[in-house]
């Protein structure tokens, strides 16, 4: 799975394990943390949110975002990868699927 | 000027107001209604096929296909006349609509849309479908019979394949002449170039190469850079002239873009400069995407050779979904031809085959280090064109980054993209396709 990070977003992994793995991407306009998740946890993200999909990279994306938002979170409060991927989603009850997402 | 494939341009719009009123008065009527899915949502409306057999996009067909020239379809991809073909177009009906509607092999059958009166269908035949299940086997293949380009076998999560399976159990089959054009909303009123007009817009500004653009995307600058590298190699030892983007317009599914920020994104990249105002024109087509990948580009080609395009890019995943298709099957087909469904050479090879020529491309990747947009090879090759290690960008990836609200750099995608993005996403709430958003769009449809 990949999570996407400004600036912004990286300081708060700033001093974790994770932050050495963030990689720039598109020469450094943005971040990109790429996060390996076992098949079994990977296949009950897929059933979990019905848009998702793994795309031509072979990363799992289409997750709604307040997915994301949870497991940078709980990534952010120090949880492994594959532990904070099961809190985040416990945390998003049901598909998960956003109706309204407020603009920037 | 390349002919307009079947060499004729169909173009069945009774501009007469008196005629076209008096089919206002006919007994035999028929509101059209949408194809609905399993759990009764829209998939399909037939107005928009009416809309482009009527304004000549699919010239050189009239009508919606009586039974032997669906079958004629099915077994090698040909029209009655001979005509390359890839899908069969059906108008169905049920057996409580046929009877409501009174109509018979003879009669002109007037079409409503919403209760108004919309376009005219002359009744040659009724028949019975076939088992849907089977019809849509039939249009898009199987991995045993199909094996050079199908890897799994189709379901109803394949949004082309449940149009075909959800189809009623009648077809009615006959020419269609819209007698009252129906008046698009904005923003697609001005991107609105039927063939005949994209044609006398190509022949005024004097353009001899033109390459069509094949969207259901906003733009990336991957896009953009693929569209002026198609134009510079399409010309056969000359540069192209412009860039014909043409959108597909119909149903939507979750998580895609709306369709006024596709067309407003295409838009700007000519507002925004990118390209020169007289090198590049928006416009659309209706349609319900069948996502056929290799049987798709064939009305593809068919419909941007009707608007006068000379070249085609074809790239990965070329109106593809899932993994039911080899991610470049249509590349196969442009290249070899795909003898399991009866086309036994490339499209514009092949007797009575297309006109418009194919410029096949790779997939995107940006270089940081080259600084620059560059490709992986062709037909399954992960070699990037350069030695550096590239970033494969692929639509999901920006949509993750969109959704996180994060501006995305702009050698990704123009600032100017980006602020159509966000405008529809104020007007919608979400940048992406959500219920609501397809909710309002199959009851209002792209028209007043």
């Amino acid at each position: 799975m990949a999570l996407y990070l400004d600036e912004a977003r990286l300081a708060r992994l700033r001093g974790s394990p994770l932050e050495g793995l963030a990689r720039p991407m598109f020469g450094g306009g943005l971040y990109v943390l790429v996060l390996e998740v076992g098949e079994g946890l990977g296949l009950e993200v897929l059933r979990r949110f019905p848009s998702a999909r793994v795309d031509a990279r072979g990363f799992i994306e289409d997750v709604p975002v307040s997915f994301r938002r949870a497991l940078l979170e709980e990534l952010a409060a120090g949880l492994g990868v594959e532990e904070a991927v099961r809190r985040a989603l416990e945390r998003v009850r049901g598909g998960g699927e956003e109706e309204f997402v407020p603009p920037p | 000027m390349i002919e307009p494939y079947g060499g004729r341009l169909v173009y069945s719009v009774v501009e007469d107001v008196d005629r076209a009123k008096s089919y206002w008065e006919l007994s035999a009527r028929l509101d059209i209604k949408p194809t609905l899915g399993p759990d009764g949502a829209p998939i399909r409306n037939p107005y928009r096929e009416v809309m482009s057999i009527a304004y000549g996009f699919f010239s050189p067909l009239e009508g919606f296909m009586p039974w032997n020239e669906v079958e004629s379809v099915l077994r090698e991809r040909r029209l009655l006349g001979g005509w390359l073909f890839p899908f069969p177009i059906v108008f169905d009906v049920s057996e409580e609509e046929l009877k409501a509607s009174g109509a018979r092999p003879g009669d002109d059958l007037l079409l409503t849309l919403r209760g108004r009166p919309f376009a005219v269908l002359k009744v040659e035949e009724v028949y019975k479908l076939p088992d849907r299940k089977e019809l849509a086997d039939a249009v898009f293949g199987t991995p045993e019979r199909n094996g050079e380009v199908v890897r799994r076998r189709f379901d109803e999560k394949h949004p082309g394949w449940l149009i075909y399976r959800s189809l009623k159990p009648l077809a009615i089959a006959g020419r269609v002449a819209v007698v009252d054009p129906p008046r698009f909303r904005e923003p697609y009123a001005r991107f609105w170039l039927p063939p005949a007009a994209s044609r006398r817009l190509i022949e005024a500004r004097g353009w001899k190469v033109v390459v069509a653009h094949q969207t259901r995307n906003v733009p990336h600058v991957g896009h953009e850079v693929f569209m002026k590298r198609a134009l510079f190699v399409a010309g056969d030892g000359r540069p192209g002239d412009a860039v014909l983007v043409n959108a597909i317009i119909g149903a939507k599914r979750p998580g895609d873009y709306v369709d006024e920020a596709i067309l407003e994104g295409h838009e700007a990249l000519r507002l925004g400069g990118y390209f020169h105002r007289e090198r590049h024109v928006v416009s659309f087509t209706l349609w319900d995407m069948r996502y056929g990948n290799p049987l798709e580009s064939i009305l593809h080609g068919i419909i941007r050779q009707n608007m006068g395009a000379t070249h085609h890019m074809f790239g990965r995943d070329h109106a593809n979904v899932g993994d039911y298709f080899d991610p470049y099957a249509t590349h196969v087909l442009w290249t070899r031809g795909l003898p399991s469904y009866g086309i036994d050479g490339p499209p514009h090879e092949v007797d009575r085959g297309l006109g418009i020529r194919p410029v096949l491309l790779g997939e995107f990747a940006y270089c940081p280090k080259c600084g620059e947009w560059t490709y992986l090879g062709a037909a399954g090759s992960e070699v990037p064109l350069c030695g550096h290690e590239v970033e494969r960008v692929s639509g999901s990836l920006l949509r993750g980054v969109i959704l996180e609200g994060l501006r995305p750099p702009s050698v990704v995608m123009r600032p100017e993209v980006y602020d159509v993005v966000v405008r529809w996403w104020r007007v919608w709430g979400h940048p992406f396709v959500t219920g609501r958003y397809l909710k309002y769009k199959e009851e209002s449809l792209e028209v007043v």
